[in-house]
């Protein structure tokens, strides 16, 4: 009954079903449905046609209905939640909710201020990285509910054994438009029964990308993009239907690879790519180091940058992504790196001259 | 009757070489159409990205195949004549797993590159992993002969050179398991080589190393050639043993550590271009196996360049499955006939 309404077709949006209609608007991966006085979820498998998990989030406060007895279940609002990434308990911070979360991995990888502070008062604790998990403080931790990152490979699921939380597959870094990535937030939103403030936060998101794609729209002229560095002689560029891919498409410009349909990294020869993207007029660069880039610093990394377009013309257009916290905001802002992107692109389009880039800027000449 | 069949292999592989430079300048995944060759070699001019191509990417990364093959093959063949052990190769003394271990304190722990994908960080690698390379590597080529000028016996030397490839193995497993993904996957590729790296900047001062080590080589040849007649027979003739061995690991270790640094650590290489040398020519004189040696290993570096990056195909194959992949067979072959 109820998965019937889970059909889905990944070019079109318009999800309809009789009954109940799905929440989620851009999303690939997961849809959520009014179940009772609750939510049923559904998250699919990227790698075949089987679902990843179906779950029943309901009220702590309400009987459980008998038939979801035997179901995955999670009494909301969650209580201890332990998160796989950066992306789920940011949006636990900013809706003010991140008391819910007790245990984090990766921890030394981020920036976040608030987080190094509850790190160490010991009110999140430190439970690894993804392949040595802290197996005994996570048990210790009592979660509620296990936030993970879905990968190719089996998920474990003795985690979730030994604890008993629900494992829940956070499948949000595979979707591949910039909207159906963001909308994950409404996720935590559902589990933390703060759904009419995350609807509120990701309707305002959606307003402001629309309104930007729209103006770009009627851009007169499309300048051409390509993107990244290469390592050890191989590019690994963007597939055609990935995320910047559509960043890029959006902000008004053509990516130079967009013939492509693959939603993964394509890796290319040094070479083809200095035939194909020459006369590019951008160039999307990701700095992953604490160091500044140059355009002298990388014509000593590699002569052959200094042959493109994009480099003569001084349109390197840059992210350092440490100093801008990329991976841990960016995916809830695609407004804004879509921004980014237009004031690169069309500045004319932007009336206020002044903005300043908060992701991506071009890179400026030192001389 | 014998000189003039080493005239002509020498010259045989010489020409072959040839063809494979010119080929490798003209085959990749970019196509350069035939009429084009010739306008593209009168008129060097950087607004045509094919001669940006050929110029620039194609002729530095055939260059660093031709050093790098040269390199490793003759230090492949000082090992073997020192330790008198025909699996001997540069990875032998530990050289190789230094300098990946000290990619993988750079690359792991230092996590300099964390969180970011691996086509983000090209800049970085340049300096730093080239670097952390050659000190890793230096650093056991000291201890490696620091062991050498204490001790006479080769096959303790083996046994310590296979341990300290051990111990610096473990340290990288400890340090990869402790990794992000993204930051492991980096580390992958690096292990797998590439002839790229290089490029026109740096081959200045790759090149000049390269050759100065190559050089030295030379200059090896009649204390190898000693060295054949068994080490008491060598003492005997009055040839220094430890003082021997330890020049013979500095230089064989010294291009090691280069190429490995330049262009990740490179298999096979070493350990079969010996064995084809001294087939082709049947003799065990130094003086022909070291040139005959370093020619055999530049055409089959620039061979396997050529494979990995064949036409059609727009991604590079990592050049040490292709060395092992095209090596392995023609070693096999080479054995079963001498043995017949």
């Amino acid at each position: 009954m109820l998965v019937s309404c889970g059909e889905k077709s990944n070019d079109t949006k318009n999800k309809s079903c009789a009954e109940n209609d799905n929440l989620m608007q851009y999303t690939s991966y997961i849809d959520v449905m009014h179940y009772k006085s609750g939510y049923y979820v559904n998250i699919s498998n990227p790698w075949n046609e089987k679902s990843l998990g179906e779950y029943y989030l309901y009220p702590d406060s309400l009987d459980l209905p008998d038939e979801l007895e035997n179901k995955s279940v999670i009494r909301t609002p969650v209580k201890n939640v332990v998160a796989y990434s950066s992306t789920q308990w940011s949006v636990f911070l900013e809706i003010g909710e991140i008391d819910r979360v007790k245990g984090i991995l990766e921890s030394d990888y981020t920036d976040n201020v608030e987080i190094k502070r509850l790190l160490a008062e010991k009110k999140i604790e430190d439970v690894g990285i993804e392949t040595s998990l802290k197996t005994e403080i996570v048990i210790n931790l009592h979660p509620d509910v296990i936030l993970y990152t879905p990968y190719s490979t089996v998920p474990k699921t003795e985690i979730g054994e030994l604890t008993g939380a629900v494992m829940f597959p956070f499948a949000d870094y595979l979707e591949n438009h910039p909207l159906g990535r963001a909308e994950w937030l409404k996720v935590i939103g559902f589990l933390t029964c703060r759904e009419d403030d995350t609807n509120q936060w990701f309707n305002d998101i959606v307003s402001r990308y629309e309104s930007l794609k729209t103006l770009c729209e009627n851009a007169d002229k499309r300048p051409t993009v390509f993107s990244d560095l290469p390592f050890e002689g191989q590019w690994y560029l963007p597939g055609g239907a990935s995320y910047i891919a559509q960043i890029f498409h959006d902000a008004g410009a053509d990516y130079i690879w967009s013939d492509n349909n693959s939603t993964a990294s394509l890796p290319v020869d040094a070479e083809t790519v200095l035939s194909k993207a020459r006369n590019a007029d951008f160039w999307r660069v990701m700095n992953s180091t604490n160091h500044k880039f140059s355009y002298e610093g990388l014509a000593v990394e590699n002569e052959l940058y200094t042959y493109f377009k994009a480099y003569k013309d001084r349109n390197i257009l840059v992210c350092d992504i440490r100093e801008s916290g990329y991976f841990e905001k960016s995916e809830y802002e695609p407004d804004v790196l879509l921004k980014d992107f237009v004031y690169a692109f069309h500045p004319e389009m932007l009336d206020n001259e002044d903005y300043t880039p908060k992701y991506f800027y071009r890179l400026k000449d030192e001389k | 009757m014998k000189n003039r069949r080493i005239t002509i292999g020498i010259i045989g592989i010489i020409i072959l070489g040839i063809i494979l430079f010119v080929l490798n300048l003209f085959v990749g995944s970019v196509m350069v159409p035939f009429e084009d060759i010739f306008k593209v070699l009168l008129k060097v001019n950087d607004d045509n990205t094919l001669s940006v191509i050929i110029f620039n990417y194609r002729l530095p990364q055939a260059l660093t195949a031709l050093l790098a093959g040269a390199a490793l093959a003759v230090a492949g063949l000082l090992m073997q004549t020192l330790f008198r052990n025909p699996l001997a190769d540069p990875s032998m003394l530990g050289i190789s797993s230094g300098a990946s271990l000290g990619v993988g304190i750079v690359i792991l722990l230092t996590g300099a590159i964390s969180g970011a994908a691996v086509s983000s960080f090209g800049w970085w690698s340049t300096i730093g992993v080239s670097l952390a390379a050659f000190i890793g590597a230096v650093l056991v080529l000291f201890v490696m002969l620091a062991f050498s000028s204490r001790m006479k016996n080769m096959t303790t030397l083996i046994i310590i050179g296979l341990m300290i490839a051990y111990l610096a193995g473990s340290i990288t497993d400890i340090l990869k398991f402790f990794s992000l993904k993204e930051d492991i996957h980096a580390f992958v590729i690096w292990g797998m080589g590439s002839f790229s790296g290089v490029g026109t900047s740096k081959m200045t001062v790759f090149a000049i190393s390269i050759i100065i080590g190559l050089i030295a080589t030379f200059f090896l040849s009649k204390n190898l050639n000693i060295l054949l007649l068994g080490e008491m027979y060598a003492e005997n003739l009055g040839l220094n043993i430890r003082k021997n061995s330890v020049v013979i690991i500095l230089v064989s270790g010294y291009l090691t550590a280069i190429v490995t640094a330049y262009c990740g650590p490179i298999a096979f290489v070493g350990l079969a271009m010996p064995h084809i040398a001294r087939f082709l020519f049947k003799s065990s004189d130094h003086r022909l196996l070291i040139p005959a040696t370093m020619l055999i290993g530049m055409d089959m570096a620039l061979f396997c360049n050529l494979i990995a990056r064949m036409p059609g195909f727009d991604g590079n194959l990592p050049i040490n499955a292709v060395t092992a992949f095209i090596g392995a067979p023609v070693v096999i072959s080479v054995i079963m006939k001498s043995k017949k």
